[in-house]
């Protein structure tokens, strides 16, 4: 198994997220793994740059990438959707387009990629280098039949061209991890949908319409819950319900958790309350009620 | 008209070439299958869904493209990429249909799609790190919704997802060589 790998926590991870920085780390050091944060990273650009400019939507991932080669790591755990798809993007690239190679080259500089790093997002990492049975057989608590749909957002799975982890479309690695820990995974046409994340401030009216649609078929499946890797998502889905309450007259009240949140509580982690106050959809009467804190 | 049968004509001028020169993207392996557009989540809210963007770009409608919402509404989520019986990456020429209205200082259509995201950007120009708390209150600031949304900034402080103050990268100038020839405005 996996020992240590780079890790880049990309900005949201360090402020409107910093709940899935702390479980994941606790989780990854209960299984074992290390995480090498970056030296001095920088933000990806995500999901601004490539808009503006593509050479500036290369060069900030490059210099991480380049970071990472120069500290030896060999694999890069980046947890957030939308920097795993621009660190991916620009490696794949870079490597294949010596113009831009070279462009990028020269802004980056004295820093140097050469395309050696691997980059991982958590479901890839748990599900082929940690792998299901070395999870399972760490189970201390069981999560009492919590029904909940996986919800993967776009980038998790579908990078054109680069081969996925999982499938694109169908995508069934969150659900096979937390089924055997005693999770009750709802079948539902929506894991892969787009949520808006990167319009939630520009564009919130149609954020409303999307986030409306996924978390209304949520609803209606049965799902107590919306498990996620992505901290776009969470925030998205997380943030948008009490505006589609107010704005559609709905009474949605489904906590979004990341799904290191739930591995913690399986693999036997007592998360401190605080954990759970940075959700804005209270989930701690489902936890209780599941007798899972 | 004639400018564009002109453009046609000569392949060398048109947009299409343009976008297989900088994106490799083959535009008119397109038979207007309509699957990308049948999937895009965001076609509810274009001028031109995904499908007519490919037309357009074929018959060289460069002004109507970079003058166009769709171009901005796009959420890049990469559906009708993945999707695309013929492997034309839509996503992909659609960002250098934005990037080319960036260079070319186009009135853009969304302009606050676009302000957000430049804000964005000099914020981690900035800081090599992106400043949510100052960007978000500036750009809210800037379109006018500061107090509309005050309520839900306050509410995200309160929780813990808002930080007060700004992580910095510790080397700058690699930061700011990286910005200097780029189109984000200084």
């Amino acid at each position: 198994m996996i020992q240590e790998t780079g890790y880049y926590p990309g900005c949201s991870l360090h402020a409107s997220s910093k709940n899935l920085d702390i479980t994941l780390k606790d989780l990854f050091k209960k299984l074992g793994i290390k995480l090498n944060e970056i030296p001095d990273w920088n933000c990806c650009g995500a999901s601004a740059a490539h808009c503006i400019d593509e050479i500036l939507a290369l060069s900030l991932p490059a210099r991480d990438l380049a970071r990472a080669e120069k500290e030896g790591f060999k694999t890069v755990l980046a947890p957030c959707s939308a920097c795993y798809q621009r660190l991916v993007v620009t490696h794949e690239i870079l490597v294949k387009d010596p113009k831009k190679m070279e462009k990028v080259e020269k802004l980056i500089s004295p820093n140097s990629y050469k395309g050696t790093i691997v980059i991982k997002n958590i479901m890839d990492l748990l599900i082929n280098d940690v792998t299901i049975p070395e999870i399972v057989a760490r189970k201390e608590k069981d999560l009492n039949g919590l029904k909940f749909v996986a919800y993967y957002g776009c980038w998790l799975t579908r990078i054109p061209r680069v081969k996925s982890f999982d499938s694109v479309e169908n995508p069934v690695s969150i659900e096979n991890i937390l089924k055997p820990l005693g999770a009750e995974p709802i079948d539902w046409p929506y894991k892969t949908d787009c949520c808006g994340g990167s319009f939630s401030i520009s564009k919130e009216e149609l954020v409303i319409e999307l986030d409306d649609k996924i978390i209304s078929m949520a609803d209606k499946v049965g799902a107590e819950c919306i498990v996620t890797t992505c901290p776009l998502c969470q925030t998205n889905l997380d943030v948008m319900q009490e505006k589609i309450n107010k704005i559609k007259g709905k009474d949605f009240n489904l906590p979004v958790f990341y799904i290191t949140e739930l591995l913690g509580i399986a693999l036997g982690i007592k998360w401190s309350s605080k954990i759970w106050r940075y959700h804005m959809v209270d989930p701690v009467d489902l936890l209780k009620s599941k007798r899972l804190i | 008209m004639e400018q564009k049968a002109e453009e046609i004509r000569n392949p060398e001028r048109s947009l299409a070439l343009m976008v297989k020169e900088e994106t490799g993207e083959n535009v008119f392996a397109c038979y207007q299958c309509l699957k990308c557009t049948a999937g895009c989540p965001m076609s509810f809210a274009m001028d031109y869904p995904p499908n007519q963007i490919i037309r357009m770009v074929q018959l060289g409608l460069k002004e109507e493209l970079l003058n166009s919402k769709a171009i901005w509404i796009c959420s890049s989520c990469y559906t009708c990429s993945v999707r695309c019986p013929n492997d034309i990456h839509i996503a992909h020429v659609i960002d250098f249909l934005r990037n080319l209205a960036i260079k070319e200082k186009v009135k853009t259509a969304e302009e606050n799609v676009v302000l957000f995201h430049e804000m964005f950007l000099q914020s981690v120009s900035k800081y090599g790190r992106a400043y949510e708390a100052q960007f978000l209150s500036k750009y809210e600031m800037k379109t006018g919704k500061l107090i509309k949304n005050m309520v839900s900034g306050l509410k995200m402080f309160l929780k813990g997802r808002m930080a007060i103050l700004p992580q910095k990268v510790k080397k700058m100038d690699e930061i700011k060589k990286i910005f200097s020839g780029s189109e984000v405005p200084k």
